[in-house]
């Protein structure tokens, strides 16, 4: 392969039509040099580079689909115009199609995709497998860890079933179901093999697609068929108004579609039929083996859903639809989604339901809308796993689009940048409205802010917002206690009202508008403690150019919550541009939840739960740093984990296992299984909580293990690979590490053997020496500190 | 070359006060006034590879970090050394080293065209020129923390280490962490290096105070302000103790051993061989809290009566080589810009 840029170019130049390549959606506007950046980026993104050449044909056919180092221009260009390959699909023709046996029952397979963010198997998941295993041997991969109990479940349910962590989405479970864990071999003994995920929630029986769809003469069929996605919605051959004949689609209007600049015909994969003819057809399981990770959900779509349709139809594979109809623009998402439910189509996508992307109008009043056309559809299951799953800000947006007396759509819009910096400057922010805005990664109020939101709960002189995002805050029904969520107008409306704006960390991240300090004052609670470099002192493979004469440097924050003087160096570190002035040595609230002798009542719930597991055991808490940039985390092998069981029967202590939020590979449970008690977010959303109930620490290097020290607690230390993690924290580790960090897994057994045993004098001043540094006030005063401070600040007094 | 070692109080040869007179070179030149030297800065193509290094303007000397990172490049070829003379004369050979004063003309001429200035404390203390830092790469390394209006648009800060480098980057602000090198201070190199690796004046220096003090441990009392220790809390002056004090506690110390800076120029030298510190200086007592060396810090209330010495706390730790890793980082600056902008 040619490795400069000139030399891509002048071997592409031929078969580049530039013309054609800046009709290609969505091109930067900066974008000077087409063909280069065709060569750089724009082939990576599908974007073909003339009509006669579809990239992803060539890709998939002539190439490997699941590594994207060449070219397929250039590979044309150097040997695949010599060897005639083709560069798109031939003009559509199709057979007769394949008819399923009608002398014996079909034998049907289904390899089902399924993904559940809390490693449950929800009730709606549950209704569709059964409905599944009625027609087929059901085969199912859930991308994702699954509580031990749900997986044993799920087996109960379906032919076999795993929960594997993979990344690849959908169709990145049909490739491991089809080449891996059932297999090309097995799937050949079956008639039909279906393609089934869990976006969908399953609203009538399948009797009837499948009665009708067995009698058809295809090689592959879906439910229904949409023509234009996000991307391709407003070109003139997408804006056809009323639902056209399947029939005509397939005849008449297939060879018109391969004209489009950017492919955009699919059958729905969230539920499709392939029968013999495709299973055998050796691209198409090599396209299916080729599935791999993706960068954007786009090229998902664009290589996989999109790119399945086009492969068959080029490799000649009849296809038909159980709705025979081809409905108007995304019809799943769209008020069509009704009229095809009236029509007997058999589901409603989730996604409608949650996010309404393409605000459909009154989708609030979709359980009644559904239950006239279907009254025994189970709409209370999927009410509770929408509850559960959908995250709360999107929804309520979704379901606030409605249609105004006027007959127009009212879709909420929220103000951005200078927009919003303008609406701001005009609203008098009041001293007594303070806000207390969620995390953005997890979707919760920092510890801190919570802490300061129950003090004041009672507090009528202040009115109180939580600001939230996925998930709901209860507030209790206290009059001045107000939630919306940060991405509302509401809560836009909130904001500029507020006199006081608690975030966790990076305000701009936190709220997603500019706040200025002239209006607002702006205090960072932060998360705690820390030993990893982040924010402005993240380690960068580029790091900022030398400062230069000046730039511009204008403080996002009145004030930093800091636990001492070491603490505050790494605060304001980490906080550019923020001034030594702005940094508050309050202390940091959340380590009062971990002193305080009596549990806050918001916690006790959790905390009480959690003890009763234990039975009055010991917990060793395992608790893994975040993954870093070397990949490296806390781990045991199987034997490993036998011992460490064995340990803990002998000492009467139970192992708890908190593997990160949001990390579906929960690795930690996985391994330890039945041999740890898991202690993951899902369970225990509050750390504090944990932290309050562990009697000793483990971890890597996880930050909260000089947070522990307020406990007076053992922190043990286990990374073996720290010597390639030194660069992602911000001191040497056996340096602030608040107890030993160990190298190898007999030396860490030692340690806990020894754990009953008080700490030796030098250990124990380490300990204290640690402490202390980090934090000087160790007296569950920070809190009231803090709201005394703001207090004076703003002027508001009880 | 290396200076010459006469006798044990040749060092002095090497600092001793003159007045500054212009050099013979400078006749017919004019100093340049503020704006004239502006004007020609801004002008003025840069040497990538012209390094000043000012003296200090308390002490007219070149001690410490700065003389320890000249020390580092002493006698590479590929560096032009200028070093900026006050009062005192500085005799310090080496390969492309030039010694002019800073208040002549030829001294704002090669400040004008070198791309790289040290500064020990502030631009505007160390260089009484108004030096832009648009022009130059200015490089910070001292333990003195510039007034906020002057802290803008120093390329680089070096700092003693990791725990160093955070606090310095709100001593700095608006300093970004990015530049904050925590390389270790060069002058460290001074503390951790064995006798016969120290420059000729320094060995000397050391030669000297060990014939002092003899077999006895040495406190130093180093104090620069009104903070005075209480004399009854220090180990007494016996056969195996004597005091030596250097800054504004020499009237409360008559007894103890004069170490001022006419006698030994480099603090460095003090504190390799004191066994414990008394001051009330935060950088001195980090250096040698970074020792492993008791200290009474002067700037903490005092300690419980059975603690004769600070509680233990998280510092840097010293690793050799401070000056190597500084002159590196500069190099790599000076490649990178010769890089992507080859004319200049």
């Amino acid at each position: 392969m040619p490795d400069s840029l000139t030399e891509q170019i002048d071997l592409i130049r031929p078969f580049f039509d530039t013309e054609f390549y800046a009709q290609t959606p969505d091109l930067p506007e900066d974008c000077a040099d087409l063909i280069e950046h065709f060569c750089t980026t724009g082939w990576k993104e599908l974007r073909n580079p003339s009509p006669e050449f579809d990239l992803w044909w060539y890709w998939v056919n002539h190439l490997d689909p699941a590594h994207d180092t060449v070219n397929p221009v250039v590979h044309y260009a150097l040997t695949g115009r010599e060897l005639g390959l083709s560069t798109r699909p031939p003009a559509p023709s199709t057979g007769p199609g394949e008819r399923l046996p009608d002398d014996r029952p079909v034998r049907r397979a289904c390899l089902f995709a399924g993904f559940d963010a809390d490693g449950l198997v929800d009730e709606a998941a549950l209704l569709l497998l059964r409905e599944l295993s009625r027609f087929a041997d059901v085969f199912c991969l859930f991308d994702c860890f699954l509580e031990p109990e749900a997986l044993a479940e799920l087996q109960t349910v379906c032919t076999e079933a795993w929960a594997i962590r993979h990344g690849a989405y959908d169709f990145g479970s049909y490739s491991k179901l089809a080449s891996e864990l059932v297999g090309w071999d097995r799937l050949a003994e079956y008639d039909e093999v279906l393609l089934v995920n869990d976006s969908f929630y399953l609203l009538r029986p399948l009797d009837d697609v499948f009665a009708r769809m067995d009698a058809q003469a295809c090689d592959w069929w879906g439910l229904q068929a949409t023509k234009g996605i996000s991307l391709t919605r407003d070109t003139p051959e997408n804006q056809f108004q009323t639902p056209i004949p399947l029939d005509r689609v397939r005849d008449e209007l297939l060879s018109d579609f391969e004209k489009s600049v950017t492919y955009d015909f699919l059958l729905g994969s969230y539920f499709l039929a392939l029968r013999r003819p495709v299973l055998q057809d050796p691209i198409f399981r090599k396209f299916i083996e080729g599935v791999v990770q993706q960068p954007t959900k786009l090229l998902i779509i664009r290589k996989y859903e999109i790119g399945l349709t086009r492969l068959l139809i080029g490799r000649g594979h009849r296809f038909a639809t159980f709705m025979p109809e081809l409905y108007p623009f995304h019809p799943v998402y769209s008020e069509w989604a009704f009229v095809m439910i009236a029509n007997g189509f058999p589901l409603i996508k989730r996604y409608l339901l949650h996010r309404n992307h393409y605000d459909v109008p009154d989708i609030a009043s979709w359980r009644e809308q559904v239950l006239d056309l279907l009254p025994q559809a189970p709409v209370e299951v999927f009410e509770r796993h929408l509850a559960r799953t959908a995250p709360h800000d999107r929804r309520h947006r979704g379901l606030s689009i409605h249609r105004g007396t006027d007959g127009e759509v009212v879709v909420p819009s929220l103000l951005a940048g200078t927009e919003f910096v303008k609406a701001d400057r005009a609203v008098a922010s009041q001293p007594a409205v303070w806000v207390f805005a969620v995390d953005r990664s997890t979707h919760q109020l920092p510890a801190s802010s919570r802490a300061i939101l129950e003090r004041i709960r009672g507090d009528h002189s202040v009115t109180k917002i939580v600001l939230t995002r996925g998930k709901q805050f209860e507030t209790g029904g206290s009059p001045d206690l107000l939630t919306a969520p940060i991405r509302s107008p509401e809560g836009q409306s909130h904001l500029m009202r507020a006199g006081v704006v608690l975030v966790a960390e990076r305000p701009s991240w936190t709220l997603q508008v500019p706040t200025h300090l002239a209006m607002h004052h702006v205090v960072a609670v932060r998360h705690g403690l820390r030993l990893h470099r982040h924010g402005s002192t993240a380690a960068r493979s580029v790091p900022d150019e030398p400062s230069g004469p000046a730039y511009p440097a204008r403080p996002l924050l009145t004030g930093i919550l800091t636990a001492s003087a070491l603490d505050e160096a790494e605060a304001l570190a980490s906080h550019w541009p923020t001034p030594r002035s702005a940094a508050w040595r309050t202390g940091l609230p959340w380590h009062d939840l971990l002193l305080t002798r009596r549990t806050p009542d918001w916690l006790a719930g959790q905390e009480e739960r959690l003890r009763s597991e234990l039975a009055g055991r010991r917990l060793l808490l395992l608790l893994p740093a975040p993954l870093d940039a070397s990949g490296h985390r806390l781990s045991f092998d199987a034997a490993e984990v036998e011992r460490l069981a064995a340990w803990a029967r002998s000492t009467d202590t139970v192992i708890g296992v908190r593997d990160a939020a949001g990390d579906f590979e929960r690795p930690l449970a996985s391994t330890f299984g039945k041999s740890a008690l898991d202690l993951s977010p899902v369970r225990f959303p509050d750390l504090a909580a944990v932290l309050r109930a562990a009697d000793a620490l483990l971890t890597d290097h996880d930050d909260s293990a000089v947070d522990f020290t307020v406990t007076g607690r053992p922190v043990i230390g286990f990374a073996p690979h720290v010597a390639d993690q030194e660069e992602d924290l911000l001191y040497p580790i056996d340096q602030v590490f608040p107890g030993r960090v160990h190298r190898d897994f007999d030396a860490l057994l030692d340690a806990l053997e020894h754990l009953e045993r008080p700490m030796s004098p030098s250990a124990q001043r380490h300990y204290e020496q640690i402490r202390n540094q980090f934090v000087e006030h160790q007296d569950a005063g920070a809190t009231d500190r803090v709201i005394a401070r703001i207090r004076a600040l703003t002027g508001v007094s009880r | 070359m290396s200076p010459r070692r006469e006798r044990a109080s040749g060092w002095r040869r090497f600092v001793a006060p003159v007045v500054h007179r212009r050099r013979t070179n400078d006749v017919g030149h004019e100093l340049l006034g503020p704006e004239q030297f502006s004007a020609a800065d801004r002008d003025a193509t840069k040497s990538e590879h012209r390094w000043v290094f000012p003296v200090d303007s308390t002490e007219h000397t070149l001690t410490g970090d700065l003389r320890a990172l000249f020390e580092q490049v002493r006698n590479d070829p590929r560096i032009e050394k200028i070093v900026l003379t006050r009062s005192r004369h500085i005799d310090l050979p080496g390969t492309n080293v030039t010694v002019v004063p800073l208040m002549s003309a030829e001294g704002q001429r090669r400040l004008i065209d070198a791309k790289t200035v040290f500064v020990t404390r502030s631009l505007s203390s160390d260089l009484p020129w108004p030096i832009s830092t648009e022009h130059h790469r200015v490089i910070h390394i001292g333990d003195e923390t510039p007034a906020e209006a002057e802290r803008p648009g120093y390329t680089a800060v070096v700092a003693a280490g990791r725990f160093d480098a955070l606090t310095k980057v709100a001593d700095f602000w608006p300093l970004k962490f990015d530049h904050v090198w925590a390389t270790g201070m060069p002058r460290h190199d001074f503390l951790t290096c064995r006798s016969v690796e120290l420059p000729d004046d320094l060995r000397v220096q050391e030669d000297e105070l060990r014939t002092l003090i003899g077999d006895r441990g040495l406190v130093l009392v180093l104090v620069r302000g009104a903070a005075l220790p209480d004399p009854s809390r220090l180990p007494p002056q016996d056969g195996a103790t004597v005091w030596g004090v250097r800054g504004t506690a020499t009237s409360v110390f008559s007894s103890a051993l004069d170490l001022g800076t006419r006698s030994f120029p480099d603090l460095e030298v003090l504190l390799r061989v004191a066994s414990m510190l008394v001051s009330d200086d935060p950088a001195r007592l980090n250096d040698f809290r970074m020792l492993g060396r008791p200290v009474v810090d002067l700037t903490e209330p005092s300690p419980p009566s059975d603690q004769e010495t600070d509680p233990p706390r998280l510092t840097d730790q010293v690793h050799h080589g401070a000056a190597a890793r500084v002159a590196s980082r500069v190099r790599e600056l000076s490649e990178q810009a010769q890089q992507t902008s080859p004319d200049r």
